[in-house]
């Protein structure tokens, strides 16, 4: 979906602070998929991420006359989900029987085929110009579900969600100095993690351990 | 190339790749690299990290998330967002009521609760001013429970509860004394003694009494009891019939 322009964007939430509902559907239209994308790196489960997103664009709508353009819609409708993510959590963390199941056995994470699998990330070992394997995915996933939420949160408005420092901060409500520690931790976490069998990671992706335990 | 005595942090490094650092320490950050092969390699593997996770492939969206438009719960959602803006109470459309009805999405216990009571403090004035004028306090009362129990009145367009009888209707007033006391909303009731149907209030035959102009309100009077009575415990139906039980409208 092609980005809206910010005069009609400024156009629909007018009209949708009038309680124009189809005009606030074209709103969700646009970011449904950031959204739900962010909901769902969070919490890991597809069912639950598609409750959260929809309670999420609900409370957007009813709480739409409080938006007064002090930061991006996006970054708005980002905060209310991650609220949203982070009451779904404590919920979660009360009633552990009502827990996720973990997306993937770790130890067939560590199967030679999956050294097989990652083999195939190129020959200059460049992620981006590849596209990751299921095994690599599901590595990366199981890295970031190791991250507490706070960590994970940062990660994925940052590296997933492609957000600014400050409006990440404004997301999470949080300063920018927090957001910039808690980033740098989690990707030193996730980094550790992805190492942790470095023997079965092809040779560029393997770093000394020097490096790793400098952190 | 040299040992450095000191390193780059972590939040240094991974700071330095969003370039979030002053230029200064960007600056700083960077001919410390050029110089350090320990900085450069974890420098390399922070950004490796950073390029594993924008790889992930985006979800696939399992649904549309789009709000539904006409159904009562969107009704409810579009009612609360607009919430600021005042609402006229009295009309009786499906969606002004569906509207009504989300205003007090969040007040409807104690708002039940309310209407409960002023139907209640209705009855009870109801009650004693039927009371009063049924029992023998003076010729004049006797004279006006025969009377009104003895007479239809025309009742007003405005639906009253089904709880009003004729002869709760009857205004004590279709009497001599008195003019007819119904609830604001209804309109008010000929004297009897005419049995005139319509809706203008009649000045009181007796000189030696002159009512205000509002003597409906006049608590001090069976009749006026009765007509507060009636009105209070109309609104209090009427309210409690727009306000259904919380949890029956759905988000």
């Amino acid at each position: 979906m092609e980005k809206l322009a910010r005069d009609d964007e400024d156009k629909l939430i007018a009209r949708s602070q009038q309680g124009d509902i189809s005009a606030f559907n074209q709103l969700v239209l646009h970011y449904q998929h950031s959204v739900y994308n962010t909901v769902f790196r969070l919490l890991g489960d597809y069912d639950t991420a598609a409750d959260v997103t929809q309670d999420a664009f609900i409370s957007a709508f009813r709480a739409i006359h409080t938006y007064q353009g002090n930061s991006l819609f996006r970054t708005w409708l980002l905060r209310i989900s991650t609220n949203l993510v982070y009451d779904h959590w404590r919920r979660i963390q009360r009633h552990p029987a009502e827990s996720l199941e973990s997306i993937t056995d770790e130890e067939e994470l560590h199967s030679p085929t999956l050294l097989e699998a990652l083999a195939y990330t190129g020959a200059d070992g460049n992620p981006e110009e590849n596209v990751l394997t299921q095994e690599l995915q599901q590595l990366i996933v199981c890295g970031l579900q190791e991250l507490s939420l706070d960590q994970r949160t940062v990660i994925v408005l940052c590296d997933i969600e492609g957000l600014s420092y400050d409006e990440i901060a404004q997301a999470t409500q949080t300063t920018l100095g927090t957001v910039r520690s808690r980033l740098s931790r989690a990707r030193a976490r996730l980094r550790q993690y992805l190492s942790h069998d470095q023997e079965l990671l092809p040779r560029q992706y393997r770093l000394s351990s020097r490096i790793i335990d400098t952190h | 190339m040299p040992q450095h005595h000191w390193h780059l942090t972590t939040e240094q490094l991974s700071a330095f790749l969003d370039q979030q650092l002053s230029a200064q320490e960007q600056a700083t950050c960077q001919t410390h690299m050029d110089d350090c092969e320990l900085c450069q390699q974890q420098r390399a593997a922070l950004a490796q990290t950073i390029l594993l996770v924008r790889a992930l492939p985006r979800a696939p969206l399992p649904r549309s998330f789009v709000l539904p438009i006409e159904t009562p719960a969107t009704s409810t959602i579009q009612s609360k967002a607009i919430a600021k803006k005042e609402q006229p109470m009295l009309i009786t459309t499906r969606q002004t009521r569906n509207r009504l009805v989300i205003l007090s999405s969040y007040m409807r216990t104690p708002m039940r609760l309310a209407s409960t009571l002023v139907a209640i403090i209705g009855m009870f004035f109801i009650l004693s001013g039927s009371l009063s004028i049924i029992s023998p306090m003076n010729g004049h009362t006797t004279q006006i429970a025969s009377v009104s129990l003895n007479n239809k009145v025309e009742v007003p367009p405005v639906a009253p509860p089904a709880a009003l009888t004729n002869k709760a209707a009857v205004p004590p007033a279709a009497l001599t004394n008195n003019v007819a006391i119904p609830p604001a909303a209804i309109k008010p009731v000929k004297k009897i003694k005419t049995h005139q149907p319509g809706s203008s209030l009649r000045v009181p035959q007796q000189p030696s009494r002159i009512f205000p102009s509002i003597p409906f309100l006049d608590l001090s009077r069976p009749e006026g009891r009765l007509g507060v009575g009636l009105l209070l415990f109309m609104v209090g139906i009427v309210s409690l019939k727009m306000l259904p039980r919380p949890g029956t409208i759905q988000e």
